[in-house]
């Protein structure tokens, strides 16, 4: 049971970690919040629909043309919301992102209606059995997807010449300019990579949990929850938070089933809401507590 | 006679609201050490930052090579042969060592033979080659600065207070090194607050006051100078 | 008669006369109720972004939550209204006193967070309240909300529908905004306006930015539970809707479109923001896209809103004639000089450490009253690290600080600036858009007792202010720079922006004077003049911490000097002597013999 639980855990664990991975890729590249990040997985879920309807294959084959996709999206993305402020302070950016995430939300409104729609499957629906435990075709895919992008990031950014491009743009852009970067074409090839990996987290998320044109708003808290429990600006600090927030999310209504006593003392509480409202009082109380996030360093400023 | 390899005419500058440089001419032969020298404040980090483009100048002319670099974009400097070595040396503090000298590059083997190089003239490079930027102390971090600009084969080399937080021993070992690169056809220009080591490593120094170029001469000439010292040390 | 039409002349002041007379006539020329409907609407989001201004415009946050304190009003009108039937009277004060409830409540863990994790956190302050709603269903209605809401009653009049509401709620509007204005005035106005420019500015003029943020946070939820229980009463029902994020939207596009600091801003932006989707009623569905793209727009090309443009415009096409300067007044010596018998400020074996870097190494110094000291050393060596560790910006790791025998290492800074130790900085710290005057005279905001209560009731004219600027026409001068008191700070020359810099420290009465690299940007002559006057300074009473290079404007001013390198302190002395010292002479001069050719 446990096991189940953790598997399950597993699988929306590997979604959100794409979905976070890809803010603080933005994050560390533009020192820019963005906040349609939620969004642009909303918009991926349905991007992926528009493609199932016209190509009815499983999500797995379509997963590379979404990314392709939202990678376009993410760049024109910069060009509207980034480029035009890059010379104002970080709060002008924030709102510009808050405009966009207005605009792709009521134009999936306009276009999809309200009601919520199913997005095609990674592999097809189905169970496999193993030592007992019920494992789900889709989860193990998007297990598998998740951490072979995961890889693929890791890879392209620290062992290739272009991800050492895009680091040392992220970390000095004036400095990577004065070597011969081109650092507009690094930045707006980072919004197409965290566009791409908030495609892949929708495309995965769609199935399961559906796609409204709402969502945005609680994606993009999840993932600031993560890289908030993770460390402002880690990438392993994104991953690690984005699982944590998952297996709280599936494990806490659970409990119940594990520890049966639970149920009497207080079944409200177990609930899918109330754990959604502890998670958000857990956020509050980290930055309280502990701003630099579990596993970042304290950051001092001199003046 | 021969055309300089960088001519700075006449160029004027604001720094924020400073009228930072007020018309200075300046010129570096290929091969050349070139010392640039003034109190904090003078002007010095102005003018290396509007040969890069990260200033703009208000007017004045300089050129590369003949090449007329105004309204070229500060990633162009490095195809066009102008290596950067900053006030405060910047260095990426997330990429290790070597990554630091391979992001320079441009080279088809993703830039290791060239690193070669580097190594060569920084040989304690190689013993932190893993080590992540911000580990570095003051010093092995000039020279990284130093080497990463060199990893593109430059002909012109801007150097910007390399002394800047660094003891004096240590300035001394970075300096020495100027004549290693000269040797092998880089031209250097070095600004320094630190008059004398900055004319003892040089071939010809430039004495920049409050924006204006008030001095010119060999280096040797302006070491004896006594009105020099005593302006920039303290009577 | 003079000083009113004087007013009335200024900025966009004639365009905003003509408008507010317009918009008091626009409701007598109304015939159908829904007319009447779309403007209460309109007036109760001017409220609603009248409030946020407080904390979006004023204090410079961007808060998300101004919807959810508008929703938990709009709920608690609802709620009261209907199960328990009690007046307006009871009900528009409780749905005040909630969300002001619920502001004080979060203020403490999410208002000291930066910008965007602030914005983030008070967007998930709004989930939970949302969720939190929606399953409460035996008291608020669930996903379906209440209906039947009651009008506005108070004292059991009752407020007639349609055009009594329409009145009720653009009175508040006016109130609001009448109340919005004597907040923002004067001199608790001008601490406003440096603590979200330039908040080291401020905390180093001793003004609490905390304090002030969280005022300003408190007001814009106060604003918003009015104008929910108002909504509440104009709609008659209250359902989710009221909670969730096209509200909040609206209002930060009204603020952004409108101007974020400007009152006029805040009903021009709500007029054209409600009646957006009526002009456009063919793209029904489209509106909020519409919003999206209008706050876009703005953001990038005027951000100060369409007010702010105006001014813009008129500064341009029509400049003002600069307002007569106040007379000066010297300041009255509001701090008692007690001349102690110990040093004023002593360090004691301070140490600090950056990550890796240790930056001070044990530094132990004094320095006496009235005695000028200088400190110098090579660049990282510790210098102005060591000046932020004495003005609290960073804290020693251990070791202590006091000023005049009380330790001052725990204090924050804008303590520390209250008891007497005033700077500069070595990047100068003004703002740029307020005048040298105002700039200056912000910095007696402690010695006026400017507080929120004092500058609601003041009078016309907030006499703390008109004060603060006499005195600062009178340390201008002790500057020599009264002469540019009207200009916009950022559009002077460096050496002029020290001077300013200077004079505002003075305005401090300070003890104790941190200079960081006064002598930067100043020809030779500036330089005589500023040591001159520093002198005079010191002569009478205040002792001068100077941190330079130049060498020659420091070595005839100091009387005492330090040398730091690389964290440590190698030298403490008589000028002559510390020049003398070959381990200064090797760290900082650089020494002739040690170089070979």
């Amino acid at each position: 049971m446990l096991l189940q639980i953790l598997a399950n855990a597993l699988a929306l664990g590997a979604s959100y970690a794409l979905l976070a991975l890809g803010f603080v890729l933005i994050l560390n590249a533009t020192s820019a919040v963005n906040f349609t990040h939620g969004d642009m997985v909303m918009a991926s879920g349905y991007v992926a629909i528009a493609l199932f309807s016209v190509l009815p294959v499983p999500g797995a084959l379509l997963l590379p043309l979404v990314m392709a996709v939202m990678a376009v999206l993410g760049v024109v993305f910069s060009w509207l919301a980034y480029f035009p402020l890059k010379n104002r302070p970080p709060v002008s950016v924030f709102i510009s992102t808050i405009a966009l995430g207005i605009v792709f939300q009521n134009s999936a409104n306009a276009i999809y209606g309200a009601e919520p729609r199913k997005g095609p499957p990674l592999l097809s629906e189905g169970f496999f059995e193993v030592a007992g435990i019920t494992i789900g075709k889709q989860a193990l895919g998007i297990v598998i997807v998740a951490i072979v992008l995961i890889a693929a990031q890791h890879i392209l950014l620290n062992r290739t010449g272009i991800g050492r491009s895009l680091r040392a743009t992220a970390q000095d852009r004036q400095m990577a300019e004065a070597i011969g970067i081109r650092v507009n074409r690094m930045i707006a090839l980072t919004f197409a990579l965290g566009a791409a990996l908030a495609g892949a987290a929708g495309l995965m998320l769609s199935n399961t949990f559906f796609v409204t044109p709402t969502d945005g708003t609680n994606y993009i808290i999840k993932a600031y929850i993560a890289v908030t429990i993770g460390g402002w600006g880690s990438l392993t600090g994104a991953v690690c938070g984005a699982l944590i927030i998952a297996l709280f999310e599936v494990l806490f209504p659970s409990l119940p089933l594990l520890i049966p006593s639970l149920e009497f003392i207080a079944p409200w509480l177990f609930t899918q809401t109330a754990s959604t409202i502890l998670l958000y009082l857990g956020l509050l109380a980290i930055m309280f507590f502990r701003p630099q996030g579990l596993f970042g360093e304290t950051v001092q400023r001199r003046v | 006679m021969s055309v300089a390899l960088l001519e700075i005419e006449d160029v004027a500058a604001r720094y924020g609201q400073i009228q930072a440089l007020r018309g200075v001419s300046l010129y570096v032969n290929q091969g050349e050490a070139v010392a640039l020298i003034g109190a904090n404040g003078a002007g010095k980090s102005t003018l290396m930052k509007c040969v890069m483009g990260m200033l703009a100048c208000a007017s004045g002319r300089i050129r590369l090579a003949g090449d007329n670099l105004a309204r070229r974009p500060v990633s162009d400097r490095a195809a066009l042969g102008v290596g950067y070595s900053p006030e405060g040396r910047r260095i990426f503090p997330g990429l290790t060592v070597h990554e630091n000298l391979l992001v320079a590059c441009r080279d088809k083997d993703g830039g290791r033979g060239r690193a070669e190089d580097i190594y060569a003239i920084f040989p304690a490079l190689r013993e932190k080659t893993g080590e992540l930027g911000w580990s570095l102390s003051g010093g092995q971090q000039q020279m990284l600065s130093i080497g990463r600009a060199l990893m593109l084969r430059p002909s012109l080399l801007l150097l910007d207070e390399p002394s800047l937080g660094l003891s004096p021993l240590l300035t001394a070992e970075v300096l020495t090194h100027i004549k290693t690169i000269t040797a092998s056809g880089t031209a250097v220009l070095l600004a320094e607050q630190n008059v004398h080591k900055a004319l003892s490593v040089s071939h010809r120094g430039y004495v920049i006051k409050l924006g204006r170029m008030i001095r010119t001469s060999a280096s040797s000439e302006l070491l004896a100078a006594e009105d020099l010292t005593g302006a920039f040390l303290g009577a | 008669m003079n000083a009113a039409l004087n007013w009335s002349m200024s900025g966009v002041r004639p365009l905003l006369i003509l408008g507010s007379v317009l918009l008091a006539l626009w409701p007598m020329l109304m015939t159908s109720a829904y007319e009447m409907r779309i403007f209460t609407i309109v007036g109760i989001y001017a409220l609603l972004a009248l409030g946020y201004q407080f904390i979006f415009g004023h204090s410079g946050a961007l808060a998300l939550t101004q919807g959810t304190f508008f929703g938990v009003g709009a709920y608690v009108t609802g709620v009261l209204g209907v199960k328990y039937q009690l007046g307006g009277e009871f009900t528009v004060l409780l749905s005040i006193a909630l969300p002001l409830a619920l502001a004080a409540l979060i203020a403490a863990p999410v208002l000291r967070l930066e910008s965007h994790y602030f914005a983030l956190a008070t967007l998930g302050v709004g989930q939970v309240v949302v969720l939190v709603v929606v399953a409460w269903q035996e008291l608020t209605g669930g996903a379906n909300g209440l209906s039947g809401i009651p009008g506005l009653t108070l004292f059991g009049f009752e407020v007639k529908k349609g055009y009594g509401t329409m009145a009720a709620v653009w009175a508040c509007v006016a109130a609001g905004a009448f109340l919005s204005w004597r907040v923002t005035r004067g001199l608790y106005g001008a601490a406003l306006h440096i603590s979200r420019e330039n908040p080291i500015a401020a905390l180093s003029v001793g003004i609490d930015t905390a304090k002030l943020r969280y005022a300003m946070f408190l007001f814009s939820a106060m604003f918003a539970g009015l104008a929910g229980a108002l909504y509440a009463h104009t709609l008659r029902v209250v359902s989710p809707e009221a909670l969730e994020f096209p509200i909040m939207v609206a209002c930060l596009t009204i603020t952004v479109v409108g101007g974020r600091t400007h009152i006029a801003g805040a009903i021009l932006g709500a007029l054209l923001i409600v009646n957006l989707p009526e002009w456009f009623r063919a793209m029904e569905k489209y509106y909020l896209i519409a919003y999206g793209l209008a706050l876009l727009a703005m953001i990038i090309a005027a951000p100060y809103g369409l007010i702010g443009l105006l001014e813009q415009w008129r500064a341009k096409l029509w400049p003002e004639t600069p307002r007569t300067l106040p007379k000066a007044e010297p300041l009255r010596n509001s701090r008692a000089v007690e001349r102690g018998s110990g040093p004023l400020l002593e360090i004691r074996d301070v140490h600090k450490r950056f990550g890796g870097l240790k930056a001070l190494n044990g530094i132990t110094l004094t320095v006496a009253q009235g005695e000028i000291f200088g400190l110098i050393g090579p660049n990282g060596s510790g210098k102005t690290t060591l000046l932020n560790v004495i003005t609290g910006i960073h804290r020693a790791d251990s070791g202590g600080v006091s000023l005049d025998g009380v330790g001052i290492h725990a204090k924050p800074s804008f303590a520390i600036a209250q008891s007497g130790i005033a700077r500069t900085f070595q990047n100068i710290n003004l703002v740029d858009e307020m005048s040298v005057l105002d700039n200056v005279a912000v910095a007696r905001y402690g010695f006026e007792n400017a507080g929120l209560a004092q500058t609601v009731a003041a009078g016309w004219n907030d006499p703390a202010w008109q004060r603060a600027r006499a005195q600062a026409i009178h340390l201008l001068d002790a500057l020599g720079v009264a002469g540019i008191a009207q200009s916009a700070a950022g559009s002077l020359a460096y050496g002029l922006k020290r001077k300013v810099e200077i004079a505002r420290a003075l305005a401090l009465e300070p003890k104790l004077l941190l200079l960081d690299e006064p002598a930067a940007g100043l020809n030779e002559s500036e330089q005589l003049d500023l040591a001159q006057r520093l002198r005079a300074f010191a002569k009478g009473g205040l002792a001068i911490l100077v941190i330079e290079h130049n060498m020659p404007f420091l070595m005839p001013l100091a009387e005492r000097m330090a040398c730091l390198d690389h964290g440590d302190l190698i030298a403490v002395g008589a000028p002559a002597d510390i020049r003398a010292n070959p381990l200064v002479v090797e760290a900082y001069l650089g020494s002739p013999e040690k170089t070979s050719a």
